[in-house]
C-alpha cells in the first residue's frame, strides 16, 4: 500500500503532499477492505454455515431470500437495524456499549496484516504475527467487557469463560507459530510465505514431521481461540443460554456475530501463511499470467490463497456441526497437559531437525506430502459418500 | 509542529488521562480498564520511538494477560467490600493530602528534569525485531537466562500464594 | 515503517466509524418502546435475584497468573527465534539451541511443579468440613 501511495504521488497527484496521499490511500485501504471484503464475507459465511448445518441435521435451512436464500444475511442485517436497542437497566452502561466496539476493533485490525497475494496487502508488519496475537487479547478485553457489563449472571460466566479460553488457548497457538518462526526467521507474514513453495512438498507443513503435529495444535487452538465449537463454552446455549451476548439485540449484537464469522477467515488466513504456503502459485504459472496482464498473477494468487482458507471455513463449520463440546475442565486439561507440553516437543524438535538437516530431508518430506494427500482423499471420500447416501426426503411430498 | 509531535502529544495526554482514571475511578474495572488505556498510549509512544516489538509486545501481555489477570483478581474479591473502602476523612486532612501530593509532584518533576540519563546508546535499529534477537544472543545471554529462572520463581510463588488462601477457606 | 502502524490507527478509526454509524442509523429507524421488563436482565422469566458482580472461583485466576508467565516466556523467545537460522548458517547452531532451550526448559520446570502440584486440575478436591446435604425429613418436607 505504501508503494501504491508513492506511485499515485509521482503519478497522478503530483500537487498533494506525500503525508496526504499516504493518508487517503490509508483510509480508501480500510474502506475497502470492510465494505468490499469482510462484511460480505462474514454475511455470506453466516448464511452457508446455517445451509451447511441444515444440511447435517437433515433440515433444509434458510432458502426463501434470493436465489438459494443466498441474500439471508442482507435481510438479517436490515433486520438487526430495526429492532429495539435494549440496554438492561442494571447493565454497567458504559461497558455494555463499548464492549462490541472492542470486539469488533480486535477482529477488524487483523486485516492490516494479513496478506491478500504477494502485492496486495495493507502493510506487511515486521512483526506481523505477534500483531494478530495481540488483537486477539484485545478481543478477549471486549469479552470480557461484554460479559461484565451486561450484569447478567449468564454473560458474567460466558465473558469469564471466553477471558480463560483465549488466554489459556494463546500459548500453544504462540508455541505452534514459533516452529514456522524458527524455519522462516522472521514475524513478517510475507516473509514466511516467501520461504514457502507453491507445491505441498515445499510447504512449512511438511518440512519435517513435527511441523504437521504443530499445524493440527495451531488449528485446534485457533479453533478455541475464536470460540468455536467443539470449545464455545462461553455461548454454550445448553447451558448459558447464549453466554456473554445473552443481553445483546439489534446492531450491537450483530457486531459481536459479524466478528465471530469474520473470525472464521483470519484462522483459516494464519493457517494458510505459516503451514500452506499462502498464496504461493508455481512459478510457471506465474510467468504465464504474467504475459497475459501484470495485475493477472495478483488475481491467480489471490484466489488460491482465498480457496485454501475457504477448506479451513468449511473446515471449522464442518467441526462445529459435527462434534460435541468439550466441558470447561477437559477444556483446560486439553491445552494446559496436552496441546502445551506436545508444542514445546515440537518447537524443539524443530529447532533439533534444522540443525542436524539445515537443508530439509527430501524423502522425509515426499513421505509426509504422501501420507498427508491419503487422509485428505479419505476425508473427501467420506464427505462424499455421507452426501449421496444420507440424501434427506421428506415424508410427505405434496408435488408427487 | 510536525504530525510526529502532533501524534506524540495525543499519546502522552491520552496516557495521562487514563492513568488519572486509573487512581481516581471507584469502580475497580474501570480502573484496571484505564491502566490498559494507559498502557496502549504507552505503546503508541514506543511506536513512535521505532520499538514495534516492543510496542507489540506491550498490548499483547498487557492487553491480553493483565487486564485478564485483574478483572480475575477483582473477581475473586466481593465488589461490595471496595464499596466499604471509602476513605473518611474531614477536609483539612483532604487539604493536606492535596498539598503533599503537589509538593511530591513538584519535587519529582524536578528531579525527573534534573536527571541525566547515561548508558550505551541503542545498538542501530533496535526496535527491529532480528537485531533484538542477535543482541539477546550475543550479549544478553546471562539476563535472559536469569528472566527464565525469574519468570519460574514468579510462577510458583504467585501458585503457592494463592493455595494458601483456598486452604485458609 | 510508521506508515504501517499509522494503517493500524486508521483501521481503527474506520471500523469504529464503521460500528458508530451503524448504531447511529439503528438509533434513528428503530422503535422505542422502554418498558420496565424489557430492562430487566434476562433470567429464565424469573425477576432477577442480586446481582451478577459476585465473589469467582479462584481456578480463573490461576490460569491467569500461568498464562501471564508463559505470555511473557513466548515474547521472549520470539526475537531469539527469528536470528536461529542465521546462526545455524554460521555454523553457531549447537550453541543457540542450547541457549533457547535452558530457558524454555526452567519455564517448563515451573510447568510441570504446578502440574504435578495439582493446580492444573479444573476440579480440585475439596473436604466437606460440615455435612451439608439434606436430611430424609428435610427433603420430604420440601
Amino acid at each position: 500500500m505504501e508503494q501504491l501511495a508513492i506511485t499515485i504521488h509521482e503519478n497522478y497527484l503530483w500537487g498533494a503532499p506525500l503525508w496526504a496521499v499516504n493518508l487517503i490511500v490509508m483510509f480508501g485501504a480500510s474502506a475497502v477492505v470492510l465494505m468490499l471484503f469482510v462484511a460480505p464475507f462474514a454475511g455470506i459465511t453466516s448464511f452457508v454455515e446455517r445451509r451447511i448445518a441444515a444440511r447435517i441435521q437433515d433440515r433444509i435451512g434458510p432458502n426463501r431470500v434470493g436465489p438459494q436464500g443466498i441474500l439471508q444475511f442482507l435481510a438479517d442485517g436490515i433486520k438487526s437495524l430495526m429492532k429495539e436497542d435494549l440496554i438492561p437497566t442494571d447493565a454497567d452502561k458504559p461497558l455494555f456499549i463499548l464492549a462490541p466496539y472492542l470486539v469488533f476493533l480486535g477482529m477488524f485490525t487483523t486485516f492490516v496484516a494479513i496478506p491478500f497475494s504477494s502485492k496486495l496487502i495493507v502493510s506487511d508488519l515486521n512483526v506481523g504475527l505477534l500483531f494478530i496475537f495481540a488483537t486477539s487479547a484485545i478481543t478477549a478485553v471486549g469479552l470480557v467487557m461484554a460479559g461484565w457489563g451486561s450484569g447478567s449472571k449468564w454473560s458474567m460466566l460466558g465473558g469469564m469463560r471466553a477471558a480463560a479460553q483465549i488466554i489459556s488457548y494463546e500459548i500453544p497457538t504462540g508455541l505452534a507459530a514459533l516452529c514456522v518462526i524458527l524455519l522462516a526467521g522472521s514475524l513478517s507474514l510475507q516473509t514466511i510465505i516467501a520461504g514457502q513453495g507453491a507445491y505441498p512438498w515445499q510447504w512449512y507443513l511438511f518440512n519435517n514431521p513435527f511441523n504437521p503435529l504443530a499445524f493440527f495444535i495451531l488449528l485446534a487452538s485457533l479453533v478455541a481461540e475464536g470460540n468455536r465449537a467443539p470449545f464455545d463454552l462461553p455461548e454454550a446455549e445448553s447451558e448459558l443460554v447464549s453466554g456473554y451476548n445473552t443481553e445483546y439485540s439489534g446492531m450491537r449484537f450483530l457486531f459481536i456475530f459479524f466478528a465471530e464469522w469474520a473470525n472464521l477467515y483470519i484462522i483459516g488466513a494464519l493457517v494458510t501463511v505459516l503451514f500452506l504456503g499462502g498464496w504461493q502459485i508455481p512459478v510457471g504459472v506465474s510467468e504465464w499470467a504474467g504475459g497475459v496482464a501484470s495485475w493477472f498473477p495478483q488475481v491467480l494468487q489471490f484466489l488460491t490463497f482465498f480457496l485454501k482458507v475457504l477448506v479451513f471455513v468449511f473446515l471449522i463449520i464442518q467441526l462445529r456441526w459435527t462434534l460435541p463440546r468439550v466441558r470447561m475442565d477437559q477444556l483446560m486439561e486439553i491445552c494446559w497437559k496436552y496441546l502445551v507440553p506436545v508444542a514445546f516437543v515440537c518447537v524443539m524438535g524443530v529447532a533439533l531437525w534444522m540443525i542436524i538437516w539445515p537443508e530439509g530431508l527430501p524423502w522425509m518430506t515426499y513421505l509426509l506430502t504422501a501420507v498427508a494427500g491419503l487422509i485428505v482423499a479419505y476425508y473427501c471420500y467420506r464427505v462424499i459418500w455421507q452426501l449421496r447416501n444420507t440424501k434427506a426426503t421428506l415424508e410427505f411430498n405434496p408435488f408427487v | 509542529m510536525s504530525g510526529f509531535d502532533i501524534l506524540f502529544f495525543v499519546f502522552a495526554g491520552f496516557a495521562l488521562v487514563s492513568a488519572m482514571g486509573v487512581v481516581v475511578s471507584p469502580n475497580p474495572v474501570y480502573s484496571a480498564l484505564s491502566l490498559v488505556l494507559t498502557l496502549f498510549s504507552v505503546a503508541g509512544l514506543f511506536l513512535l520511538l521505532q520499538a514495534e516489538f516492543l510496542a507489540v509486545v506491550q498490548v499483547l501481555t498487557y492487553a491480553g494477560a493483565i487486564l485478564v489477570l485483574f478483572v480475575f483478581i477483582i473477581m475473586l474479591l466481593n465488589l461490595s467490600d471496595f464499596e466499604l473502602m471509602e476513605v473518611r476523612m474531614g477536609n483539612l486532612g483532604k487539604a493536606l493530602l492535596t498539598l503533599a501530593a503537589v509538593v511530591a509532584f513538584i519535587t519529582l518533576a524536578f528531579v525527573v528534569h534534573l536527571t541525566r540519563i547515561t548508558g550505551d546508546p541503542a545498538v542501530e535499529g533496535f526496535g527491529d525485531i532480528s537485531t533484538l534477537g542477535r543482541e539477546i544472543f550475543t550479549h544478553y545471554v546471562i539476563p535472559f537466562e536469569i528472566a527464565g529462572v525469574l519468570l519460574t520463581v514468579s510462577l510458583i510463588g504467585a501458585v503457592m500464594l494463592a493455595k494458601k488462601n483456598l486452604t485458609k477457606e | 515503517m510508521l506508515f504501517n502502524f499509522a494503517n493500524i490507527l486508521v483501521f481503527v478509526l474506520v471500523g469504529g466509524g464503521f460500528v458508530g454509524v451503524s448504531l447511529f442509523v439503528s438509533r434513528l429507524i428503530q422503535p422505542r418502546f422502554p418498558t420496565l421488563e424489557k430492562g430487566l436482565i434476562y433470567e429464565c422469566g424469573e425477576i432477577p435475584v442480586d446481582n451478577a458482580w459476585i465473589n469467582y472461583n479462584l481456578r480463573y485466576y490461576l490460569v491467569a497468573i500461568i498464562f501471564v508467565i508463559f505470555d511473557v516466556e513466548i515474547a521472549f523467545v520470539y526475537p531469539v527465534a527469528t536470528v536461529f537460522k542465521n546462526w545455524i548458517a554460521e555454523g553457531k547452531g549447537m550453541i543457540a539451541f542450547i541457549e533457547i532451550m535452558v530457558f524454555a526448559l526452567i519455564l517448563f520446570v515451573g510447568l510441570i511443579y504446578v502440574w504435578k502440584k495439582g493446580d492444573l486440575n479444573w476440579f480440585k478436591e475439596v473436604v466437606v468440613t460440615e455435612d451439608t446435604r439434606r436430611t430424609p425429613e428435610e427433603a420430604t418436607a420440601l
